[in-house]
């Protein structure tokens, strides 16, 4: 699933638009639109509705499962107005730590530092990029999924020849010129979040044979990574629920696929 | 080839910066204070990250040279060990390295003077010893040295110092520089093999069996020492008739009188690096097999490793003298 943070509801607008999502009508601390397996959250300004909106998110979702993009504007010296950056390093404004966020492989999108400060910024850094939630996003998104699935995407509203502005409806139109580019990344993203949740177990298979006999929390660990171990393909776990179709010790069980397993994996 | 370079700032104006720069003009350069605040960060996944490692140069600051483990010898004394690199461009499912670091993006320390110097003084150490210093611990020796020229400026300062030796341990077949070098009978370059099975099965990006034997004939053909590293041995059904098909192939090509050393050893690992390890790759089957713990470490049951180093060292011994060969048990 991906999970959007953004500050404003215009910097959402074109993402809910483009994915034709749904606002969900249930009272929440934070707007959240959503259609299938893509989510926005909108958090309001600044580092401490950032954090807590992205840390609302991962509970209310499923985390494990998830990447996250930041999308919202920011303002550079130079880059010109609209331009679609990719952070490469986020830190707090005086702070030392910084986050860097791993690149995607084959990414065409320019990669640049980003600043997040307290209060909106008049002047610009040298390089860098100055927004107000990147970091708090990054710090609290990278405790819930791992750093390769947590990405912040900018795009330049201001710099030196054009002062910030707080007009909605120009903002909206900056990031909707560039939706096209932000789903691309966004497929790609999803992808290895694909990739990622592979390696997990879904909750049901595990249930199927959990429901055979019962299982204390050290066997319960030992049976998860039994299954991980046989699930070569999507049908190889009915050929082990088969296997042991009658066992309801569950010593018996964890024992039998164990030996199924090392079987199996003395085949190259 | 990494697509990314991420570069400390203190190495920004090496000049060996400039020219690996200049060596990968497409790649896209990030600054960075100090690698850690890149490689070491938890929330990170090693099997996502290789999908497209990074470059990160830096400068070592201590710890150039350091003493062998035990059993890390190939006939001498005093062994020591360098990593001009952390992590390898290619992806070996045994390998520890995915149980050691939390990144797997690939650190180069480009103050080769300071590892140069280290390895100068350490020699001088012990003067009227043979010294060997064993590189492609925490890497392929050889697989980024076109980028690197890492092998390239060391071999004038093994060539330099009489009581120095070296092995370049590999799976790659980047010979070509070393090629352009005299011979030097004090350096031996060790190529790594496990049977086709096993390297169809784990050894992703590695080069073939005969590619790397092409590479050993033609080190052997100009006069280089050759070593042989079958360890890890991976167990799996067919392992002993792979085995000797192996040796068969290795054998047809190369002459046993032109090998220094020989190694063998089966898997294992230590404990939190199979554990690392395993998380990382749940249904991989050579992580899935029978195994047992022993001092910290995780290997094969007592009989299956006893049947295994048996097998392969009688295999082993019908091609080679017994003088030249090197068990590793644990
Ligand atoms: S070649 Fe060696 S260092 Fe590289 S991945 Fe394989 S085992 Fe590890």
């Amino acid at each position: 699933m991906l999970i959007c943070c953004c500050a404003l509801h215009c910097e959402a607008k074109p993402l809910i638009d483009h994915y034709r999502l749904q606002k969900l009508h249930a009272e929440h601390p934070f707007d959240v639109y959503r259609q299938q397996n893509i989510a926005v959250v909108v958090s309001g300004i600044g580092a401490l509705n950032m954090a807590a909106a992205t840390a609302w998110a991962a509970a209310f979702f499923e985390p494990a499962r998830a990447c996250w993009i930041n999308l919202g504007v920011a303002g550079h010296q130079s880059l010109a107005v609209g331009e679609l950056v990719v952070a490469s390093q986020i830190s707090q404004a005086g702070d030392n730590h910084s986050i860097y966020p791993v690149p995607l492989p084959k990414l065409r999108l320019a990669l640049k530092p980003v600043i997040s400060h307290a209060q909106p910024q008049s002047s610009y850094h040298d390089d860098a990029l100055c927004d107000m939630e990147a970091y708090a996003f990054i710090h609290s998104a990278s405790r819930f999924a791992p750093l390769e699935l947590c990405h912040s995407l900018k795009i330049i509203s201001d710099n030196a020849q054009h002062k910030p502005h707080r007009d909605k409806a120009a903002i909206s139109q900056l990031i909707h010129a560039r939706i096209d580019a932000i789903a691309g990344f966004a497929a790609q993203l999803m992808d290895l979040a694909l990739q990622h949740a592979r390696q997990k177990l879904p909750a049901e298979q595990l249930q199927r044979f959990l429901a055979l006999a019962h299982f204390t929390q050290t066997q319960q660990i030992q049976l998860k990574k039994l299954l991980l171990g046989l699930r070569q393909h999507d049908y190889s776990l009915d050929q082990s629920l088969q296997s042991i179709d009658r066992m309801v010790d569950s010593r018996q069980i964890l024992r039998q696929l164990e030996q199924q397993l090392h079987r199996q994996s003395e085949q190259l | 080839m990494a697509d990314t370079i991420y570069i400390e700032n203190a190495v920004r104006n090496h000049p060996r910066s400039t020219a690996i720069l200049q060596r990968m003009p497409k790649a896209r350069v990030i600054n960075i204070e100090r690698y850690g605040e890149v490689f070491n960060p938890k929330s990170q996944n090693f099997r996502l990250q290789k999908n497209n490692p990074a470059l990160i140069l830096a400068r070592k600051h201590a710890g150039y040279s350091l003493p062998a483990p035990d059993g890390y010898n190939i006939g001498g004394h005093n062994n020591y060990y360098f990593s001009h690199m952390l992590n390898c461009v290619y992806d070996c499912r045994y390998c520890f390295l995915q149980g050691m670091y939390r990144s797997a993006h690939q650190v180069l320390f480009v103050n080769y003077e300071d590892f140069i110097a280290d390895i100068e003084q350490i020699c001088q150490q012990h003067s009227d010893e043979p010294v060997w210093f064993f590189s492609g611990y925490d890497c392929d020796s050889l697989a980024y040295e076109p980028i690197t020229h890492f092998i390239d400026e060391h071999l004038p300062v093994f060539q330099r110092i009489d009581n120095a030796h070296l092995e370049i341990r590999t799976k790659s077949t980047q010979v070509r520089q070393l090629l352009q070098h005299p011979v030097n009978q004090r350096v031996v370059v060790a190529f790594s093999f496990t049977d086709e099975v096993t390297h169809r099965h784990s050894e992703h990006q590695v080069p073939s069996i005969d590619k790397r034997l092409d590479a050993m004939g033609k080190l052997a053909a100009a006069g280089w020492r050759l070593g042989l590293r079958f360890d890890p041995v991976v167990y799996h059904v067919n392992y002993q008739a792979e085995f000797e098909r192996l040796l068969m192939r290795i054998f047809q090509r190369i002459d046993a009188a032109s090998l220094h050393s020989v190694s063998l050893g089966s898997f294992r690992l230590p404990k939190q690096n199979f554990k690392t390890m395993h998380e990382l790759y749940p249904e991989e089957k050579i992580f899935n097999q029978a195994f047992s713990r022993h001092q910290g470490m995780i290997g094969y049951a007592a009989e299956r490793e006893q049947a295994m180093m048996g097998f392969c060292e009688q295999a082993l011994l019908q091609y080679i003298p017994d003088s030249i060969f090197y068990p590793c048990h644990w």
